[in-house]
């Protein structure tokens, strides 16, 4: 463990009230983490993995090896770090003996040089670049936090069950944050990785801003100095979780990564943290209390992944009553983040429809995602919802579909349907 | 009695006279139970009378509770912190002792009772007396609306009885020249400065600019006996909020029954204004809305009342889940066993708070009765303020 950590606060947004017979509890737990966030991660694992397919010929090759040097630029001393070169397979171009570098101004100059150096011959194996960093990741089971930023401009080659076997190896293994650019790449094969990898996704479509947002990336990453963390959650006999979903900054549901830890508790992974705040929408099932009960519904705490430090805690409550003026209150973040999530899946079912040829059921499904961006305030979905449709009335989600739109667009506003608004408390 | 007796803070022994505990200086003139002390010994029986001098070897373990009475499960270890308020298996709320608070101590008695609808007594009462002195009850009823009201109500409560109980100044001396209206002068500065400490309390829960920070009303009473422990009393009663305190006559009934508080609140100040009658405006959803309350953005200024009474009788503090069901002090006085049954003060909060369980016990109920017996001598009646 390096450096000073930070400290976790854990906030339950929630009505606790339920009426009689009622069974299900929804909560917003907001996770905040603080203190000390710009302390040298001198622990970490930085890979950086470059697609040199084919396609990457000229101005995107370019851009690429540009966007890799800042983010060398950017490796704090004493940061473990390797570069992979992908394509056909996955060619470790520095160090080139294999294993990881220790960043200091020569090892960056190093690596600068063979990252200039890179060409762009051959095919797109996501699955197997994934996997070699996974093995760097292995060799440095203490570092903390281990991520990768994955750049790629095209459609993977593997077989589907191949790239699925390479991602089920790696899960755990490291944190990725992914970028496609230009529009020949897929979305959902992208989302596929950071879901898996606790990262992000996102669209770069001018390979100029490349430099840039490597130089983000790696900013975000290097501030980040927790060893992984997890939701641990407690539930009482006979309850069952129906999901915990991140909420905020962005849609991504958990509920499929539970790993038992111990009776009535399981882990939830996520990730590691710098300063920040993202909120998680828990919900549990439970047996129906009588009125005038008042039940644990759930313990939500904060552990350090793989052991028993609890570095923060929430509670979940329902209390059963026959007031239905207290029942019949719906926490205004929990009523929020249900509509974020409906907004996300809207837009992605809205444009595979679309992609379907349905139009019917594109445009009900875009019309909801307008409707639902205006109805929470998030303007930035709504921006990116009008450039793919048009928008006859907002409130009602009257929209209509446009004839021609951009690729990019449309691989914008897929890509970043996740992306929710946040929910402020008060009034 | 073979079982010595124990002070109630340090448990050490102490004997029958003494005044002070030689161990810790507690004070033993003073007797109190209520809300507090059930808080502090947790889920078991209810105490039983003069359990304010508790039985040598101190109160049992706190948590050391029952089964789950849901899912059997036992309870948990002492010590596991906060998980201790809820059962480790089915996660429903453990008892922490007040969900039934009962308190005798002779000259008063409470009961605080959780209520059929609610799931935590938000209610509080703290009772005391004080050798040689006088009697103090408090009642508080925590707001629903915000976040821990039974914290604001039990802190109340407990500021506003240590006032109380403090030191009521009177003399040890029947005979001694005071009289009444400066027994009630000092009442009434008593009981607003007990006020003034629990609003302080409450406050000190909350973090200014805190929406939700916790609030409650208040009722309370101070007994003065100027001319000696079997004259009458003079009686103060301060108020904020609508919990009430009411005075049921005795026999003969010198002394009429009536309420004697006036509660601040939105059916009262509709009353007040002559737009609604009683009943109208405690049909409506807003009756219940305070205007003034302990706590954040509160009015913490109490309305008080002294005076002295012409007969015996007993005085009533209760919050509005027993008055909901017995508003009118003809109601309550009726509903009070004949006075040949020689029912003490805890018999008549029982079947009160019984009757309300019955009505429907829709919110949490607190009933503090003290008899205020025929003087043996000394004067009584008077207009005091």
């Amino acid at each position: 463990m390096t450096g000073s950590e930070p400290s976790f606060t854990v906030e339950v947004d929630q009505n606790t009230y339920l009426h009689e017979g009622a069974t299900e509890v929804d909560a917003v737990v907001t996770v905040t983490a603080t203190g000390a966030p710009t302390v040298a991660a001198a622990g970490a694992l930085e890979v950086l993995v470059v697609d040199t397919s084919g396609s990457m010929q000229g101005q995107r090759i370019r851009s690429a090896r540009q966007a890799t040097v800042a983010a060398l630029a950017e490796l704090r001393d004493g940061v473990a770090f390797a570069v992979i070169s992908g394509s056909g397979t996955a060619t470790q171009i520095y160090p080139g003996r294999g294993g990881t570098a220790v960043a200091d101004a020569r090892t960056r100059a190093e690596a600068t040089a063979q990252v200039n150096d890179l060409t762009a011959v051959g095919g797109t194996a996501v699955g197997a670049w994934l996997t070699a960093a996974g093995e760097l990741a292995k060799a440095h089971p203490a570092a903390a936090p281990r991520h990768a930023i994955l750049l790629t401009d095209g459609k993977n080659g593997e077989q589907r069950r191949v790239f699925q076997a390479a991602l089920d190896g790696v899960r755990g293994l490291f944190t990725c944050d992914c970028r496609g650019v230009g529009t020949d790449w897929r979305v959902e094969e992208l989302r596929a990785v950071s879901d898996a990898l606790l990262g992000t996704v996102d669209i770069v479509a001018d390979p100029a801003d490349l430099a840039a947002d490597f130089r983000a990336i790696m900013e975000s990453s290097m501030g980040k100095n927790t060893a992984d963390v997890a939701l641990r959650l407690w539930t009482p006999r006979g309850a069952s979780v129906r999901f915990v979903k991140q909420v905020a900054p962005t849609v991504a549901d958990l509920t499929g990564r539970r790993t038992e830890a111990g009776p009535q508790r399981g882990d939830y992974p996520l990730g590691s943290w710098g300063a920040e705040s993202r909120d998680y929408h828990v919900g549990v099932a439970v047996n129906a209390g009588t009125v005038g009960d008042e039940m644990l519904a759930g313990r939500v705490q904060l552990v350090r992944s793989g052991s028993a430090d609890v570095l923060g805690q929430g509670l979940v409550k329902a209390v059963w009553t026959d007031d239905t003026s207290l029942s019949s209150r719906i926490s205004r973040g929990v009523a929020h983040y249900t509509g974020q999530a409906e907004l996300a899946e809207a837009i992605q079912e809205g444009l595979a429809a679309r992609k379907a040829g349905d139009e019917p059921t594109a445009t009900a499904r875009l019309g909801r995602a307008v409707a639902l961006a205006h109805e929470s305030g998030n303007d930035n979905t709504a921006r990116l919802l009008e450039k793919v449709v048009d928008v006859l009335d907002a409130p009602s989600g009257t929209i209509r579909l446009r004839k021609n739109v951009a690729d990019v667009d449309e691989m914008t506003l897929d890509t970043r349907s996740t992306r929710t608004a946040r929910f402020r408390g008060g009034s | 009695m073979d079982l010595s007796l124990a002070c109630p803070e340090c448990a050490e022994p102490v004997g029958e006279g003494d005044l002070f505990c030689e161990a810790c200086g507690t004070d033993l003139r003073v007797r109190r139970g209520g809300t507090a002390a059930a808080l502090a010994l947790g889920p078991g029986p209810a105490l039983g009378p003069g359990s304010a001098l508790a039985q040598a070897g101190g109160p049992p373990t706190p948590g050391a509770g029952e089964p789950c009475r849901r899912c059997g499960e036992p309870a948990p270890a002492p010590g596991a912190g906060a998980e201790d308020e809820y059962c480790p298996g089915c996660g429903l709320r453990r008892p922490d002792g007040t969900d039934r608070v009962e308190t005798d101590l002779c000259a008063l008695a409470g009961v605080s009772d959780r209520g059929l609808a609610h799931a935590r007594n938000e209610d509080a009462m703290e009772l005391g007396t004080r050798r040689f002195a006088g009697v103090a009850a408090v009642v508080c009823d925590g707001v629903s609306t915000v976040r821990s009201p039974e914290r604001a109500a039990r802190e109340a409560a407990k500021a506003a009885l240590a006032v109380l109980l403090a030191d009521s100044g009177a003399p040890a001396t029947p005979g001694a020249p005071v009289t009444s209206r400066a027994v009630a002068a000092r009442g009434g500065l008593l009981v607003r400065r007990a006020v003034a400490a629990a609003a302080t309390a409450v406050a000190e829960l909350g973090d200014p600019g805190d929406r939700d920070a916790p609030s409650c009303t208040l009722v309370c009473a101070h007994l003065d006996h100027p001319d000696g422990p079997r004259s009458a009393p003079v009686i103060t009663v301060g108020w904020v909020g609508d919990s009430r305190a009411y005075w049921l006559a005795g026999p003969g009934g010198a002394e009429p029954s009536r309420r004697l508080t006036t509660d601040h609140s939105w059916a009262t100040a509709m009353i007040e204004a002559g737009g609604l009658d009683e009943a109208e405006a405690l049909a409506d959803r807003r009756a219940h809305a305070i205007t003034r309350w302990l706590g954040h953005h509160g009015e913490p200024e109490p309305d008080v009342v002294s005076w002295r009474p012409a007969g015996p009788g007993l005085l009533l503090l209760c919050t509005d889940g027993l008055w909901n069901y017995l508003p009118g002090a003809e109601q309550l006085a009726d509903s009070l066993p004949p006075p040949e049954d020689g029912a003490g003060p805890l018999e008549i909060a029982r079947l009160l708070t019984g009757l309300a369980l019955e009505a429907g016990g829709r919110d949490n109920i607190t009933v503090v009765a003290v008899p205020v017996p025929a003087p043996a001598d000394g004067p009584h009646g008077e207009e005091t303020g």
